[in-house]
């Protein structure tokens, strides 16, 4: 049992480290940079900014000089700061003072020109900045593992380094973690429930009435129950004292666990209603019966614990789904959880929020799933992990 | 499972709810028979022919180089044109809703029309992950901070001249650069630490040093002397920045600027310069806007914020006016759904709401809703032709595109019908402020003129063009006007043009490095002065993504810069409207306005051009 566990953890390290790396490099790939703004800014700021958050690069002159000519594109037009060039363009030529020959100041990678703060006949001294451009795409990566394995998580970019990822992370969290328990929670009663009601009364009109319902629920997504629900009973009911995008007393808590679990009620309705048929149906609830056991002990005792086992083994993906389904949910019901963290970083380019928040979700979800099959072991005897 | 007459009820359910989408959707859709006779027919193509004829000797007269833009000499005549044009008064503009507002309903409330009870203001804004003054850069983060923080001169409710904030009174040198502000005595901060001029300097040299690299600084560094090369590190001294405290008390501070700035009032009562509390940052480090930690000079503090849910706000006992602000509370929620504005107003959870979405917009007016409002904000939205490489290098045919374009047409019946169409680069609401400058329209829809400037321009009937790209960020509202655009010069033009959507850092990264035909962009005034809007065209501005290069504009706006009298600069202005105009890096579409709802037991709450708003200005009618 330990030795399984240890290989599962393994296992998820190792996923983790492939989800880092592929949203790192997606990421990067996407066009564009956290600093391309509508109001441009100058060079010399946006500059500064890839080098505060550690992902530029500066070339340094390599001796005292002076800046002899500015370097061209390949059509022979002056460069642009922020354009993209390939490798080794020369982007400025430097005359020493102490009399060698003129030295090249090459693009050391293809990408953008973020900044080039010289002119033609500038005076530098060894070690000032004349270009910066953004770091290898190899080098920033390694930087983040090891600021990640640190502890680091980096500041937002949308914030411009006011605020940390993992400060907002740690006040959305919370929110969507509670919303995820109570909705999951309701799902699994409402749901077993009727499952195991529908099951013990099989091909009658409560078993047909209790599905019926219960497959509306998983046909109609949230983005169309949540505000179909918010005209009913926030706006249609105001003496119910519901209110939008507020997560402190139970009545806000009401609209949106409700659309959550609905998705959810349906499934665990009828995995649980097929895993009573089939466990009613077996030699030992029949042994049960005939030795005399009562109806209820024979239900509660005996065929329960059975008969819930698909709907624990459904519990991993529910979770999963329950987690990535509340992003819906906390958009339609405005809450401060993690939703919005999923999207706008990503639309803006905050390489750090987006990661911290992959990150955070894909952990979530390894260890939902871990749990899970540790707690299949104690409710069916026959599985063993060895 | 369900009997064969169950099953066909069911079915005929089914056909007849679909008979129904049916009817709903061919409804209105049937297409109109143009009826026209043969003769009307026939005198009407004559009249256009003869038009066309007597545009195109007008245009054959013309021998200005396509290429080129407008000269300098043209420019000298543009000014003597201005120098003598007449200014209409500003009542005539025609707006229907009074001052500052274009539109306001006269019918029921959607709220009834009593104050809430808890007298709490709450309001909606986007969402902004700033709060450190020398940090935020765009509106969300400017309109929630200004609630904190107390600049020198804050804006006036009403598109009114900045009133006086932390200062109480100011003098200007004789040649308009040098302003003196005498501070209010006995200012403090929220913890109680007095407040000094020193922490005013302090504020601005934070903002420009290039350890914080603020998107902002660039608010101060194109104003005030030496600020510039001190924001870029050419040198770490702050007195070269002409920022002194003044004074045994040290309650006057003067400010040294590049050019006279007519409107350096205005621009004072931007959060880039506020003051901001030495002592809280030294103590907190960049956790000092934080909750508990934040230390405010202005009327509300901040009592709680979660980014991207709501930020709560509580009154400042401190705050010098402290007796006349009312509202002891409010929270701002940080929205980013126009549908969850309205839920929030109609359950009465905020007061005024905003941005709103285009059909209940449609609906309101319709119902002349009381609680909606349309206000004229500072801003213009256009298309930017790439005029440094054919085919948009040809001045003829830009403007053949800006005159093929039915902007009445496409405001009315493509858009919700609120929003003045743009004949020019500056929006028309500098008539009713201090500058008192009444807009330069540029040419109108005319496809007759259009069509012939297409065949002077080499590309009759659009031939040779091929196809063009118009490029565009990913949203309704831009999609619907690019569809409308590509209609039009299709039609007007011969001319076609693929549409191009991307998300909106991939619209930037393409506009920045020029790697564009057409691209829809806009711009929102940062300081109510046309020349924010001019100077996005000069030659050496980041912005000027039409990489639209002409000395002799340049010069004018340098002219514009350093003139101090009203008149004379106003003249200048409208030279500088004109050469855009004749030169016609851009295609103007139509003017910002802002719908929002507001409840009517609200005062104090007035249209603002740049949709900034006070909360210690509001209260409750009683």
């Amino acid at each position: 049992m330990l030795r399984f566990i240890f290989i599962r953890i393994l296992g998820g390290i190792a996923t983790l480290f492939v989800i880092v790396t592929l949203s790192f490099f997606l990421m990067r790939f996407a066009p564009g940079s956290p600093f391309d703004e509508d109001r441009k800014l100058p060079p010399q700021v946006e500059a500064n900014k890839w080098m505060w958050y550690g992902m530029g690069e500066e070339l340094i002159a390599p001796k005292d000089g002076k800046i002899a000519s500015l370097g061209q594109d390949p059509e022979g037009r002056p460069l642009i700061q922020g354009a993209d060039y390939n490798e080794d363009l020369v982007l400025a030529t430097l005359t020493p003072a102490d009399g060698s020959s003129a030295i090249d100041i090459l693009m050391p990678r293809s990408g953008k020109l973020v900044s080039l703060g010289v002119q033609v006949g500038d005076t530098v001294e060894e070690g000032a900045r004349l270009a910066v451009v953004p770091k290898a795409m190899m080098i920033q990566y390694l930087d983040t593992l090891l600021n990640y394995a640190r502890g680091n998580f980096g500041r937002t970019i949308s914030s411009d380094g006011e605020r940390e990822v993992w400060e907002n992370i740690a006040l959305a969290l919370p929110v969507s973690l509670e919303l995820g328990f109570w909705s999951l929670l309701l799902a699994m009663i409402l749901g077993v429930s009727a499952g195991l009601f529908a099951g013990l009364k099989q091909n009658t009109w409560g078993d047909y009435a209790v599905m019926s319902v219960s497959m509306f629920g998983i046909s109609v997504p949230t983005i169309v129950s949540g505000p179909v629900f918010i005209a009913i009973f926030l706006l249609g009911m105001p003496e119910l004292g519901l209110r939008l995008g507020e997560w402190e007393t139970v009545q806000d808590r009401f609209l949106p666990v409700l659309t959550l679990s609905l998705v959810y009620v349906a499934s665990f309705a009828r995995l649980t209603r097929g895993g009573m048929l089939e466990i009613i149906h077996s030699d030992y609830i029949r042994t049960a019966r005939a030795k005399g056991v009562p109806e209820t002990q024979v239900v509660t005792r005996h065929a329960l614990k059975g008969a819930i086992l698909p709907t624990v083994s459904y519990l991993g993906p529910a979770a999963a789904r329950i987690i990535t389904g509340s992003v819906v949910v906390e958009m339609v019901f405005n809450l401060p959880g993690l939703a919005t963290y999923f999207i706008q970083p990503a639309l803006a380019r905050d390489y750090p929020m987006v990661l911290g928040v992959v990150v955070l979700y894909s952990v979530l979800l390894i260890v939902m799933n871990l749990i899970v099959d540790i707690a299949y072991t104690f409710l069916d005897p026959r599985v063993k992990y060895d | 499972m369900l009997d064969t007459a169950t099953r066909r009820l069911l079915v005929a359910i089914m056909i007849l709810v679909l008979a129904g989408c049916r009817a709903e959707m061919s409804d209105g859709q049937t297409p109109k028979l143009l009826n026209i006779s043969k003769e009307d027919y026939a005198a009407k193509k004559a009249a256009r022919d003869a038009k066309r004829k007597r545009f195109q000797k007008e245009l054959n007269a013309d021998q200005d180089d396509p290429i080129a833009f407008a000269s300098s000499e043209m420019v000298a005549t543009f000014v003597e044109e201005c120098r003598v044009r007449p200014v209409k008064p500003a009542a005539e503009k025609g707006l229907s809703a009074g001052k500052g507002l274009i539109w306001k309903g006269t019918g029921s409330s959607l709220m009834g029309e009593k104050a809430p009870a808890n007298g709490e203001f709450n309001w909606i804004e986007g969402d902004s992950e700033f709060m450190d003054p020398n940090r935020v850069s765009e509106s969300a983060g400017n309109s929630l901070a200004s609630q904190m923080f107390e600049p020198l001169m804050v804006i006036a409710p009403d598109n009114g001249p900045p009133r006086y904030g932390a200062a109480e009174s100011h003098t200007l040198s004789k040649d308009g650069k040098t302003y003196t502000f005498k501070l209010r005595k006995g200012l403090v901060w929220s913890d109680g630490v007095p407040i000094t001029a020193e922490d005013f300097r302090y504020a601005w040299l934070r903002g420009l040093s290039p350890e914080l690299g603020s998107r902002n600084a660039q608010q101060i560094w194109n104003f005030v002397k030496g600020a510039r090369a001190y924001n870029r590190g050419d040198t770490k001294d702050g007195d070269s920045v002409a920022i002194k405290v003044l004074g045994e008390d040290k309650l006057t501070l003067q400010v040294e600027l590049l050019y006279p700035t007519p409107f350096f009032l205005d621009l004072v009562t931007y959060i880039a310069y506020t003051p901001v509390p030495r002592h809280a940052i030294e103590k907190h480090g960049d956790r000092w806007t934080r909750p508990g930690n934040i230390v405010v000079n202005g009327p509300y503090i901040m009592k709680e914020w979660r980014p991207r849910a709501r930020m709560v706000f509580e009154k400042n006992p401190r705050y010098w006016d402290a007796a006349n602000v009312e509202i002891e509370k409010h929270t701002a929620f940080l929205t980013a759904s126009e549908e969850a504005n309205v839920t929030y107003y109609m359950n009465g959870q905020v007061q005024t709401a905003q941005p709103l979405p285009e059909e209940k917009i449609k609906n309101w007016i319709k119902d002349s809703a009381l609680d909606l409002k349309i206000a004229e904000q500072m801003g213009t939205y256009y298309y930017v032709f790439r005029t440094d490489r054919p085919p948009f290098n040809n001045r003829l045919l830009r403007k053949a595109f800006n005159k093929a374009l039915d902007k009445e047409r496409l405001t009315s019946f493509v858009l919700s019908g609120f929003k003045p169409p743009a004949r020019s680069l500056l929006p028309d609401v500098y008539a009713d402020t201090q500058v008192g400058y009444q807009s330069m329209p540029g040419d109108h829809f005319d496809p007759v003129e259009a069509s012939a400037l297409m065949d002077k321009a080499g590309y009759p009937g659009g031939k040779g063009l091929g196809k063009l790209d118009l490029i565009y960020n990913t949203y309704e509202t831009h999609k619907k006007i690019a569809v409308f655009y590509q209609r039009n010069m299709k039609d007007n033009l011969g001319v076609d043009i693929s549409l191009n959507n991307m998300e909106w850092k991939s619209l930037l990264k393409q506009v920045q490095t020029g790697d564009f035909q057409i691209a829809r962009t806009s711009w929102i005034a940062d300081y109510p002065d046309p020349l924010t809007f001019l100077q996005v065209w000069h030659s050496e501005s980041a912005n000027n993504y039409a990489a639209y290069k002409n000395p002799a504009y340049d010069d004018l706006l340098m002219r514009i810069k350093q003139t101090t009298d009203q008149k004379k600069r106003n003249t200048l202005i409208c030279a500088a409207e004109r050469v855009i105009n004749y030169d016609v890096p851009i295609s103007p579409i139509y003017f910002y306005a802002r719908p929002y709802l507001i409840h009517p037991s609200v005062k104090g709450y007035q249209p603002q051009y740049q949709d900034h708003h006070l909360i210690k200005y509001i209260s409750f009618k009683r």
